[in-house]
């Protein structure tokens, strides 16, 4: 099962990079890096999926923290959105997730990630699915 | 015909803008109407710049945007399509461009009404008597000795290329004919590229300045000439001056294509975005520029429009290669938008411009004035996250 996060460059990634370090960050979660959470859009999400990814994990800036303004807001909206059509669709919801992460939060950025791989690998009995 | 960029008009800004492109490595054609590339440089040297330094900078834009194709006697015609395929028709030939740049400038239009004055063979506006003195068949010679007024500020306003082209033709018709000049004008500007200079060769050549004091000069027509009264002083008495010819400044009016660019935005002198995504303005088209200006809002619409090619997005904004930056605060002053400022970088340890994203327009200025070159616009293209993507992500 591989799980994917994109993180935004400015507070997430370094974030991101941190926890590795520490050994915390899950080995199923790959990173993508964007210049901001606000550039992700439902398509790139569903792209992650259709592509073999049991779940994608959206991480952006802190409230007020994003340097283009409203970028993580955007991003939240477009996560929201996209969960509600997950679940039309009849996919569970909760393989798609947005998290906010300052530059200094590693250890809760690797908590919030733990969590949610073992949430969708309980969920799908650890062998992922095929959207 | 297929490109990546179509530049409409071959002035200044567009050769500029394209010999830009050319440099970003983008498939470029220039479409101009008229037969030759130039714009008012060909057409009216002496406006813009001295005539001879116009028609070297000519030469340079014109060799350094040559390998773009240059489309002449092509007016830009009907336009359809979108961002990415724009189809356009010019003259006989089709073009497909996924972004169009918008460089075709402004007529110039003589209004005698604006000064209160009839129509007249001694009233010229300022491209007229550019063209005048560049033709060698225009009879100039009666002209030898007599009085030439320039007025400005009246239909035009505040209009800094005006008040350079007038600045450039007075030291030409006071060098060529021997003429008297005089100049009336609300206030003097001399804050385009190189006026301070021509300022003061012009005030060594004789020019007399009057600059009225919150009440416009008033002109009344004489027997083969006209009469002026001009207040230099501020409820001082008039001066009154009999001049031969007068040259006043023109309406400028945009010169744009039948096209619909979408509701006007308020602001829409500072963006090179027009409200149509995918269409971008630049030159005097887009605000009060000098030829120098109109140089360098060339090579910022041509950063603005690759980025968008790059993008198709518009999350444009620019960012600064710390190690490059040589800290001459050009972008910190140049910024219409405030964005820049000087600033820490850790990881280079070093002090650099630095952008703030949140008031970053992407409009490109500073990419086009950057000495050190240190300034890129930048975007995350839809093909680059999906590469992550499929490279099974980041492992840094």
């Amino acid at each position: 099962m591989k799980l994917l996060a994109f993180v935004c460059e400015r507070s997430a990634l370094r974030a991101a990079r941190e926890a590795r370090e520490l050994g915390a960050w899950p080995e199923e979660l790959e990173l993508v890096a964007v210049p901001c959470s606000g550039r992700i859009d439902v398509l790139h999400i569903t792209g992650a999926l259709t592509r073999g990814y049991a779940g994608v994990l959206v991480v952006g800036c802190h409230e007020e923290a994003c340097e283009f303004v409203q970028g993580n807001l955007v991003a939240r909206r477009r996560v929201e959105y996209l969960r509600r059509l997950l679940e039309q669709a009849g996919v569970d919801p909760g393989r798609v997730r947005m998290e906010l992460a300052s530059p200094a939060g590693a250890p809760r950025l690797a908590r919030a990630a733990r969590e949610l791989v073992a949430e969708i690998s309980c969920r799908t009995g650890g062998k992922g699915e095929e959207a | 015909m297929k490109v990546e960029v179509a530049v409409v008009g071959a002035g200044p800004s567009g050769l500029s803008c394209a010999a830009a492109l050319v440099r970003l490595g983008r498939k470029v054609a220039v479409l101009e109407a008229a037969e030759a590339t130039g714009g008012t440089l060909r057409a009216a040297p002496g406006y813009l710049a001295p005539a001879a330094e116009g028609r070297t900078r000519l030469q340079t834009l014109q060799a350094a945007a040559g390998p773009a194709a240059l489309l002449t006697g092509h007016p830009a015609g009907s336009l359809s399509g979108g961002p990415g395929a724009f189809r356009l028709e010019a003259g006989n030939r089709r073009l497909t461009a996924g972004a169009v740049v918008l460089a075709s400038g402004v007529r110039r239009r003589l209004s005698p009404a604006d000064h209160g004055l009839e129509p007249a063979y001694n009233l010229l506006g300022l491209s007229d008597m550019a063209r005048l003195l560049a033709d060698p068949q225009a009879s100039l010679g009666r002209l030898r000795g007599r009085r030439v007024a320039f007025f400005l500020d009246v239909s035009a306003p505040d209009s800094l290329r005006q008040q350079a082209a007038a600045m450039h033709l007075g030291i030409a018709v006071r060098r060529q004919l021997a003429a008297e000049v005089l100049w009336f004008g609300r206030d003097l500007k001399v804050a385009g590229d190189g006026l301070e200079a021509r300022y003061r060769e012009a005030r060594d050549l004789g020019v007399t300045f009057f600059r009225d004091a919150g009440r416009p000069p008033m002109l009344t027509a004489t027997a083969g000439g006209y009469r002026v009264w001009a207040w230099p002083e501020e409820g001082g008495e008039p001066v009154e001056v009999a001049i031969d010819l007068a040259v006043l400044d023109e309406r400028e009016e945009p010169c744009l294509p039948q096209w619909d660019l979408g509701p006007r935005r308020e602001n829409s002198r500072l963006g090179h975005r027009s409200p149509r995504p995918g269409i971008f303005v630049t030159g005097s088209l887009r605000a009060d520029l000098d030829l120098e200006g109109c140089l360098v809002d060339g090579v910022a619409a041509a950063a603005v429009a690759d980025a968008f090619l790059r993008g198709l997005d518009g999350l444009v904004r620019a960012e600064v290669d710390a190690p490059r930056c040589a800290r001459c605060l050009t972008c910190v002053r140049l910024c219409p938008h405030r964005a820049m400022a000087i600033a820490w970088y850790r990881e280079a340890d070093r002090a650099a411009a630095k952008v703030d994203k949140a008031a970053c327009r992407g409009c490109g200025v500073c990419v086009a004035a950057c000495p050190a070159l240190a300034i890129t616009l930048t975007t995350c293209p839809d093909e680059d996250i999906y590469r992550q993507l499929e490279s099974g992500g980041r492992t840094t």
